[in-house]
């Protein structure tokens, strides 16, 4: 047996209240929670209306996070190194980048009027700025890396040979990606989908700044959220808080594999 | 010769200088120590490595020739690797390992299984079909490799190591199943004498990268002579 480890316990201090600090905001919630009329609430149209557009938006952002990035981290194992770095780089900034400006650049890439393409889409009768698709673009933004990043070591070109193995045994391109290397990825493809989601349903600041806060329209749960509380709704902020608090421990419960069982 | 492979390659840091040439149905042994280049011989051959001079031609058909551009991928070369790691897909059943060949080729599904299912009997692993290589044992692992490379009908065989994880007692049924093979060249790489004496036709001794053919029976270089025990 490992004999007990000795640590200096100066050190147990700051990591005691740094989980304070993490569940102490949890705990409130909770405690504020107003779990008799919680149901009420949820009913409230507005609610109904922020949730169906979340849903709409997040479910979309997510599945064009896996379109497009399942395709990106393919290539960038395969890629030449150093346009590689260049690549990842580019995908990864908005991982770092504030949303808020992660929106203001979409802006000015797509407004109709100052946009970079917006009037040539204007032209032909798109206008993404404050629409249920201009949310689905400011979520897709910002989930999309983590789809990438996710899904990039497992798509790895061929570490243990197995890709290599299938070829010799005839196996075309397509019957490589299909038979092996999509297989053997999917649980990956699965948890970066699902964090894909889950950070495209808490998009707050490039939706806001892209598509607004439009009810009906682009007023998703966080949207509400500010809005509630802003409007002195409290009780209303706590318990559309709960259904996302819920849905984050779920996505935390179903990558558990990944992440807290190691 | 129906099997020609000489020119260079450069593998890392090792400068590979290749002379190998084999007729129909002989059995070539590599051998030489850890580290020679043996393996990328395999991989030369089964078209996982470029040449970076001269050609290999089997059977007539050019597959490398830096010089002309000629290069037969992988996939079109009717190779089958026993891979010094196995290689299995740990995803798929071990039928569906040994079946993926023939399906890649063509095969209808009903008809690979049905081959796929007979080599898992002759590598006695029958009752181990709806299993996945992670289950197995490492000398099952490497039946169902050999079982896998057999199954696609290749022309040419290539065995890295192919029995280095068997249990003793299922040796001589491996051997006696790449004997009685009708791939058109064979070659392996091996640091077992019973498999040299067995199943090699010819010794080639890579060493720093060089190659030379051996006579098993009056072995000049020091290395073959250690392995054979004399």
């Amino acid at each position: 047996m490992r004999p007990p480890t000795r640590t200096p316990r100066l050190l147990a201090v700051p990591a005691v209240l740094g989980v304070t600090l993490l569940t102490l905001p949890i705990v409130a919630l909770l405690w504020r929670m107003p779990w008799s009329s919680v149901i009420d609430l949820w009913a409230e149209p507005e609610t109904v209306d922020a949730l169906r557009i979340s849903l709409v938006v997040s479910l979309t952002s997510a599945a064009l996070s896996v379109l497009l990035g399942l395709p990106l981290a393919w290539f960038l194992g395969r890629m030449p190194h150093r346009w590689s770095r260049v690549v990842r780089a580019v995908v990864l900034l908005p991982m770092v980048l504030p949303p808020v400006v992660a929106g203001t650049a979409l802006l000015f890439a797509l407004s109709p009027r100052r946009g970079l393409l917006g009037p040539a889409l204007d032209g032909i009768g798109i206008t993404l700025p404050f629409t249920t698709a201009g949310a689905v673009l400011a979520a897709t933004v910002v989930a999309l890396p983590f789809f990438v990043i996710t899904a990039e070591s497992a798509l790895h070109p061929d570490a243990d040979g197995l890709e290599d193995a299938a070829t010799t045994l005839g196996a075309s391109p397509a019957t490589v990606l299909r038979r092996i290397t999509l297989p053997r990825a999917r649980p990956a493809i699965a948890a970066g989908a699902a964090l894909a989601w889950a950070r495209a349903l808490g998009e707050f600041g490039a939706t806001l700044t892209f598509a607004g806060n439009v009810p009906g329209r682009t007023r998703t749960l966080p949207l509400a959220i500010f809005e509630d509380l802003e409007g002195g709704r409290f009780e209303s902020a706590l318990a559309v808080s709960l259904i996302m608090l819920a849905v984050s421990l779920s996505v935390l419960v179903s990558l558990r594999e990944k992440w807290l069982l190691r | 010769m129906t099997l020609v492979l000489q020119g260079t390659a450069i593998v890392g840091e090792l400068t590979l200088a290749l002379a190998l040439e084999a007729a129909d149905a002989e059995r070539i042994a590599v051998v030489g120590p850890n580290g020679a280049g043996k393996s990328s011989i395999i991989h030369l051959l089964a078209g996982l490595l470029a040449l970076d001079t001269g050609r290999l031609e089997v059977a007539g058909n050019l597959w490398d020739e830096p010089d002309g551009h000629h290069w037969v991928p992988a996939a079109d070369r009717r190779v089958g690797v026993v891979f010094q790691d196995h290689r299995l897909f740990q995803h798929l059943t071990v039928l569906d390992n040994v079946a993926f060949g023939l399906r890649c080729r063509g095969t209808p599904r009903r008809q690979a299984d049905a081959s796929a299912a007979a080599w898992l009997e002759r590598v006695e692993l029958a009752d181990r079909r709806n299993d996945h290589p992670g289950d197995l044992s490492g000398g099952q692992r490497q039946r169902t490799a050999l079982a896998r490379a057999l199954a696609a009908e290749p022309e040419v065989l290539l065995l890295d190591e192919p029995f280095a994880a068997a249990d003793a007692a299922v040796r001589p049924l491996l051997r006696s199943l790449v004997q009685s093979q009708p791939a058109r060249h064979v070659v392996m790489t091996t640091h077992d004498a019973d498999d040299l004496r067995g199943l090699a036709d010819r010794v080639l001794v890579v060493d720093d990268g060089r190659l030379r053919i051996d006579d098993l029976h009056q072995p000049a270089a020091p290395f073959l002579r250690e392995l054979m025990g004399a």
